[in-house]
């Protein structure tokens, strides 16, 4: 039987035999997440054509072995020398605070320099499949169809570098919009249409379009760009400056937009280039 | 997961402020910590840059009373909220017992908030938690501001539900904090599930601990 990864989609060959009627946990392969796998009735062709190796099985508790844990980093140390609690299994964590700690200055957070930046939210494209099950359990395809990746589009646009070079390109109106087109939850039909199986919730986090997790994370991370640091934005957009000043902020989120959707997707779709344009540069064409 | 030290006859549970960046999650640990009473709270640590931005977490150690003998202390975390900071994020969130969604209502900050909560919902299923079963409140904070989204639209949002499976739990649950809307409902014939969810404005305190309230007890709930 087939099974598709409910992250990034991968199908997969699994030999039934090797699943229990109870059903089993499985690790993804390729992007390390983990989901159920269950024997189910329907059997599916296969879709994509080399198929890949079986995900692997994995014990009751599994961690996804991600590369090694970046350390953040951030040009600015710490506060204070600080021994800290190790953010782990509640144990550690207990006994962390006998150490003493100086406590940090308390000056009103987070509240200041909210700056106003307004961007476009242009409709996204439609979810390439409605999830029918809302818990964490492996989907198995039963319309090959819909479970494709969206097509890229014919005429790719070029990669985006981190510090991309200036070429104009038409770039959306900057408007105030709640960008809930494809996150809205909707009661949405479990399987093909007709086939008069109950309608099921759609919860968008528990689905995963590749197109609009791309895009929702670029603009995402654009957006903490703009709100962490609204001075240097308002200088870059006064001077014209803006590919200069914000060089290391654009080269770190691009890293983890890659490492999160791939370099070749990254590097395929527009939606990084778009979100530095619409949100960082006020709708400005300045990052191409 | 809860850890239960019989000896000293302590429960402690691990609660996690989660949320996109700037969206007010140290805000709401040090009101708490400027409020709970000296002798039930531990030191606050907070690992922040020289702007004051949560570099990898704040914690903060809150006693809140006994239970069948039992004194029940409870951790709370904050991760970094930015984007690219989720190997810490993930980290943190490992043995978490409830998790607090702290949403930052201003329009612009959308998108940071679905990215934030998708990353919450990948992160528990890569730790092999279902976030669907788990403590889990939603607090949507900056409500004082005037760009502030409508609580239905943040609702939409950030809140959409889940199915529910279990017939036992197929029962119509009203919301305690909302006369007239409900936790557990059905729609279309489907019996739905959302959280909890509480509006605040955490630098006045406004909502802050009606929050920890609520993930306290649902927290306390699954002790049984």
């Amino acid at each position: 039987m087939n099974v598709a990864c409910p992250k990034c989609d991968t199908i997969f060959r699994v030999d039934p035999s090797k699943v229990p009627d109870r059903g089993i946990r499985a690790r993804c392969s390729v992007c390390s997440a983990v989901f159920r796998v269950e024997l189910s009735p329907v059997v599916v062709p296969p879709l994509v054509a080399p198929v890949v190796l079986p995900a692997q099985v994995v014990g009751p508790v599994a961690e996804a072995p991600r590369p090694a844990p970046r350390p953040p980093q951030e040009s600015a140390r710490p506060t204070g020398s600080v021994s800290a609690p190790v953010p782990g299994p509640a144990a550690p964590a207990i006994a962390a605070p006998q150490r003493p700690t100086p406590m940090p200055p308390s000056p009103p957070r987070e509240g200041a320099g909210r700056p106003p930046a307004p961007f476009s939210a242009p409709a996204v494209p439609p979810a390439a499949r409605v999830v029918s099950s809302p818990a964490p359990a492996p989907r198995v395809i039963s319309t090959p169809a819909s479970s494709a990746p969206p097509a890229q589009p014919a005429t790719a646009p070029p990669p985006t570098p981190p510090a991309p070079s200036a070429a104009p390109t038409p770039a959306a109106p900057s408007v105030h919009a709640m960008p809930v087109a494809s996150t809205t939850p909707r009661l949405a039909p479990a399987g093909p249409a007709g086939s008069g199986r109950p309608k099921r919730i759609n919860n968008p986090f528990l689905s995963q379009d590749p197109a609009v997790k791309a895009r929702r994370l670029a603009r995402a991370l654009v957006s903490d760009i703009v709100v962490y640091h609204p001075a240097k934005r308002q200088d870059g957009l006064r001077d014209g400056s803006l590919k200069v000043l914000f060089e290391e902020e654009i080269r770190k989120s691009w890293e983890e937009y890659t490492e999160q959707i791939g370099l070749d997707y990254a590097q395929s779709t527009p939606f990084f280039t778009e979100a530095l344009n619409e949100i960082l540069a006020e709708g400005h064409p300045v990052f191409s | 997961m809860s850890l239960i030290n019989y000896a000293s006859r302590e429960i402690n549970c691990k609660l996690v402020y989660y949320g996109p960046g700037l969206g007010g999650k140290t805000t709401n640990l040090e009101y708490i910590y400027e409020k709970v009473a000296p002798a039930s709270k531990g030191k606050m640590i907070s690992l922040a840059t020289e702007t004051e931005r949560t570099l990898f977490f704040d914690f903060l150690p809150v006693d809140l009373g006994t239970i069948r003998g039992f004194k029940t202390r409870f951790h709370l975390y904050t991760v970094p909220g930015q984007v690219y900071y989720n190997a810490s994020r993930k980290l943190i969130l490992k043995g978490v017992d409830g998790v607090v969604f702290v949403g930052d209502s201003q329009i612009e900050r959308m998108e940071a908030n679905l990215e934030a909560m998708q990353n919450l919902y990948d992160n528990m299923l890569q730790h092999g938690y279902d976030l669907t079963r788990l403590p889990f409140v939603i607090q949507y904070n900056k409500r004082d501001l005037p760009n502030a989204a409508p609580i239905k639209e943040l609702q939409e949002s950030l809140n959409p539900g889940w199915q529910v499976e279990d017939p036992l739990k197929q029962r119509t649950v009203p919301d305690p904090d909302r006369p007239g809307q409900f936790l557990i409902h059905q729609v279309d014939d489907i019996w739905v599930e959302r959280v909890p969810h509480f509006e605040a404005v955490a630098l006045r305190g406004d909502g802050v601990f009606d929050t920890l309230r609520a993930i306290s007890k649902l927290v306390l709930k699954t002790l049984g």
